[in-house]
């Protein structure tokens, strides 16, 4: 049994190396039984199209940020909401897909949408990137910020204090290079693979999200499987999202000192970043813009 | 069939003045007032693909589909004339069977809406079935009765 | 299957079944035997163009219709006339060097023919030179813009394959230089041979002002653009749309030519070229998901590193998957399937990067002008109504100054890194 597996992560970050060793994990522990062929780098179509193609079946599984599922199960984003986990393990945790929330939340994507979330992926904590010195929400007072184009981020970013300005991922380097936007939020991984280093000066160790990728599958194929296969893939992808996280934590630190190498400033809390102060202004925010959250989140919160 | 035209011509023109508006104004609205409309582009994107799909049955009914012509009018008659037909029936297949598929999917895939404006997706699939729905059937006219000249860029 | 496949557009292409259908054709039947969702074929064709970028498309092919009809296009041509007119090949050489201009600002090669070329090929056809030409001269320098930057198909190159952007657009601008330079050589050999039309005498200062006048609003067009964008005021296809305004009210209200039957057939115009072009775009895209699925271009990189570890043997390699792929597919889906599966084994070699990425990426381009795929050949044969062998018969002599733009830009790799290399 073959199964395609598509995603949009760019060669260099974690999550191109997560799907291929998971890819040649899942062979290796199931006797063969399933070969699984990662298209990487939006080879079969960026994030909507590969969502859509996991539901209806021309795709096998995929995976991406939580959020993405949201045009099945809009609570699907909570996983993506910023400041709601304590630390990365307990990010990893609460979406382990035995985790309570993660289980309500799958029901509901597998009778309206096929597609149920089998895996996770560890991807760092997002942090924000700009041209000038940002140490608190006052400094993006009113300036425009990079929103990804879903709800949750333009809402984050206005609990920032900055104006949100969505902008796509492709044209993301052009819009910082010419001042469209005057900064961004992501993992390190992907401010060091996209070479964001090159138009941006400096890195403010927010930590607003833990970067959580949900590993997803067509319902359809997945039932077709064998039961020991499915328990198989899932034992893999399991340890691997364990791995994920070791591999963010090692080189969470590593890639602090790279984009200073490359000449960016960084700022911790150490130097007067104030994160409490961007804490409290997106969480009032986000319990503001998303009152049907509030459930899952408490689940999250009781998670060990 | 006339009145069916004008009204496509007429949508088809909106569709195209809000392309050029829709930028313009955000970056009105972006640089002078600096409150950009969020989903402006997903605005800009939707009006592009509603203007390909419902303009391409006016490209089919001016002939004007592109196509490299060069053998199939240097071959001879007998020949060119069973072609042509085959290339008609083929026609009214393939974009019978797109406007067929993009039915099914319309059905499929009523939730679908895009991220932050919430159009809904059965909008875009439906240009699509449509333009290709539209040109399935000019083609089915021009079959049964062949416009007096192809005015196309090839012809 | 995947060869099956792309046998199959071809043989339906050359048969001459409208290219939507060529393609069409073979990857519905592929999606029916190997019992793929049919959605998937709505699902691929819709989202293709589900795109920012592309929305420029239109707002050029828009501005170039508009310029004309409403008289800004003479103005331009009486001032640019005037100005080099008595250079040998004239207006082909105001069209080449425009294009260097138009270049600084638009990202793609296809917004300049939609813009820029109709204005050009409208023009030289008044003053004299046949369309093919006209034709052949707009599409051989259009393959500057997205080498010149910005560029978007390098930005999605950068961001594909992890290269740095800015690198990539710097060493650009070396080989865009030395394209326009053997461009007009051979406009200039080509015109004294076949005693083209050219301006009778000099131009005295008094003439040059004269025509610069009318001409001035037009001329800021660009530069309202470029100004526009360099200092973050607007995208490209932002920059379009501005452009489309400024247009606008500068031929309703400075040159007063503009009447709403105009505007009416400008627009139908249009968008009915705009449906024609990118209705090949969605279904290529279908198409392209196809070749990915069925590893074609995996196929090809394990061929590839079989053959040779050679670094420069590589690049000549490159060149020619580069050469083939632009034949068939897009520049975007080009980049976005082939460079990923050849970019990395070939860095591994040895090969630098953004060496690569211009060399990938000037193929590409000519690629535009290569059929059975050649987007920018068919758009400006609709320009210019002419025929598609017309149309390649009068290019044919514009290949041998891009292949040696080509030949230059792979073997001497300093060239293209000395300008990148400064801010290593
Ligand atoms: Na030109
Ligand atoms: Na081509």
């Amino acid at each position: 049994e073959t199964l395609r597996y598509a995603h949009v992560g760019a060669e260099g970050d974690l999550q191109t190396r997560y799907a291929s060793e998971a890819a040649q994990a899942i062979q290796d522990a199931t006797d063969g039984n399933i070969n699984v062929q990662v298209f990487p780098a939006s080879q079969l179509g960026g994030v909507a199209e590969m969502v859509d193609g996991v539901r209806m079946g021309s795709i096998d599984m995929g995976h991406h940020d939580f959020a993405s599922l949201a045009r099945i199960v809009p609570e699907a984003a909570v996983f993506n909401a910023p400041y709601i986990y304590r630390d990365a393990e307990h990010a990893l945790h609460a979406t382990a897909p035995d985790s309570p929330a993660v289980q309500k939340i799958n029901q509901q994507l597998i009778d309206k949408g096929g597609v149920r979330i089998i895996g996770r992926i560890y991807r760092g904590k997002r942090h924000i990137s700009s041209n000038f010195a940002v140490k608190s929400p006052d400094d993006l007072s009113k300036k425009p910020f990079r929103a990804v184009p879903l709800d949750l981020w333009v809402s984050m970013v206005k609990g920032f204090g900055a104006t949100p300005t969505p902008v796509a991922v492709s044209e993301l380097p052009t819009a910082l290079m010419t001042g469209l936007v005057v900064g961004q939020e992501n993992p390190l991984t992907m401010i060091n693979a996209n070479q964001l280093y090159e138009v941006q000066s400096h890195v403010s160790l927010t930590g607003h999200m833990d970067s959580v990728l949900a590993v997803f599958v067509n319902e359809r194929k997945w039932q077709s499987l064998e039961e020991s296969d499915r328990q198989a893939i899932e034992a893999v992808l399991d340890d691997k999202a364990e791995q994920s996280l070791q591999w963010a934590q090692a080189s969470e630190s590593e890639l602090i000192q790279t984009l200073q190498d490359k000449g960016m400033t960084v700022f911790g809390e150490e130097d007067g970043l104030d994160v409490a102060a961007f804490r409290d202004q997106v969480r009032a925010q986000i319990d503001k813009d998303f009152p049907n959250f509030k459930p899952y989140i408490e689940m999250i919160a009781e998670v060990e | 069939m006339p009145l069916i035209r004008r009204l496509l011509e007429g949508i088809c023109a909106l569709l195209l003045a809000g392309i050029v508006l829709v930028p313009l104004l955000q970056v009105v609205l972006r640089e002078v007032f600096v409150s950009p409309m969020v989903g402006a582009e997903e605005l800009t994107r939707f009006l592009l693909v509603c203007l390909v799909f419902m303009a391409y049955p006016l490209v089919v009914d001016n002939g004007e589909n592109i196509v490299m012509t060069e053998l199939r009018e240097s071959l001879p008659t007998a020949l060119r004339k069973p072609l042509k037909l085959l290339i008609v029936v083929c026609a009214i297949l393939t974009s019978g069977f797109i406007a067929y598929a993009t039915f099914m999917t319309v059905q499929t895939n009523l939730g679908n809406t895009t991220p932050t404006l919430k159009i809904p997706f059965w909008l875009f699939l439906g240009s699509t079935l449509l333009g290709f729905g539209g040109a399935c059937l000019l083609h089915l006219v021009h079959g049964v009765h062949p416009p007096a000249s192809e005015v196309g860029p090839n012809q | 299957m995947g060869i099956a496949l792309i046998i199959g557009f071809l043989a339906l292409f050359v048969l001459g079944f409208p290219v939507v259908y060529s393609i069409l054709i073979p990857s519905i039947g592929y999606v029916l035997i190997e019992g793929f969702p049919s959605g998937l074929l709505a699902q691929r064709i819709t989202y293709a163009l589900d795109s920012f970028p592309l929305v420029a498309v239109p707002i050029f092919i828009f501005v170039g219709n508009i310029m004309n009809l409403a008289g800004v296009t003479e103005r331009i041509f009486r001032f640019a006339d005037t100005l080099v007119g008595r250079v040998p090949g004239g207006l082909a050489q105001v069209n080449i060097f425009s294009s260097l201009i138009f270049s600084g600002m638009s990202g793609a090669a296809l917004a300049d023919v939609g813009g820029l070329g109709k204005i050009e090929i409208e023009a030289m056809r008044k003053r004299g030179f046949s369309a093919p030409f006209a034709g052949a001269i707009t599409a051989s320098s259009a393959v500057v813009g997205p080498i010149f930057p910005p560029s978007i198909p390098l930005i999605v190159y950068g961001s594909v394959t992890s290269v740095s952007i800015v690198q990539l657009l710097i060493a650009g601008i070396v080989p865009a230089l030395i394209c326009i330079a053997l461009l007009m050589i051979t406009a200039a050999i080509l015109a004294l041979r076949h005693n083209m039309p050219r301006a009778p005498r000099r131009p005295t200062l008094g003439e040059i002002t004269a025509s610069l006048m009318p001409a001035l609003p037009a001329l800021l067009a660009p530069v309202l653009m470029i100004a526009g964008m360099m200092s973050g005021l607007f995208t490209p296809t932002e920059a379009a749309a501005v452009t489309a305004g400024y247009v606008l009210l500068i031929s309703g209200l400075v040159y007063r030519e503009l009447t709403w039957a105009h505007l009416w057939s400008a627009m139908m115009v249009t968008l009915r070229s705009t449906s024609a072009i990118l209705i090949i775009v969605a279904a290529a895209s279908l198409f392209g998901w196809i070749l990915a699925v069925e590893q074609i271009p995996q196929a090809f990189a394990g061929w590839i590193l079989q053959v040779s570890k050679d670094p420069l043997m590589l690049l000549l390699i490159a060149n020619l998957i580069f050469f083939v792929v632009g034949m068939f597919l897009d520049s975007t889906t080009a980049t976005l399937l082939v460079v990923p599966v050849i970019a990395p084994p070939m860095v591994l070699a040895g090969v630098d990067p953004v060496h690569l990425g211009i060399v990938a990426i000037f193929n590409l381009m000519i690629g535009l002008l290569t059929p059975p795929m050649g987007l920018s050949l068919y758009l400006i044969a609709s320009i210019a109504r002419i025929s598609l062998r017309q149309l390649l018969w009068a290019l044919l002599p514009f290949y041998i100054p891009l292949l040696t733009t080509l030949a230059i830009i792979t073997f001497a790799s300093d060239l293209v890194l000395w300008l990148p290399g400064m801010l290593r």
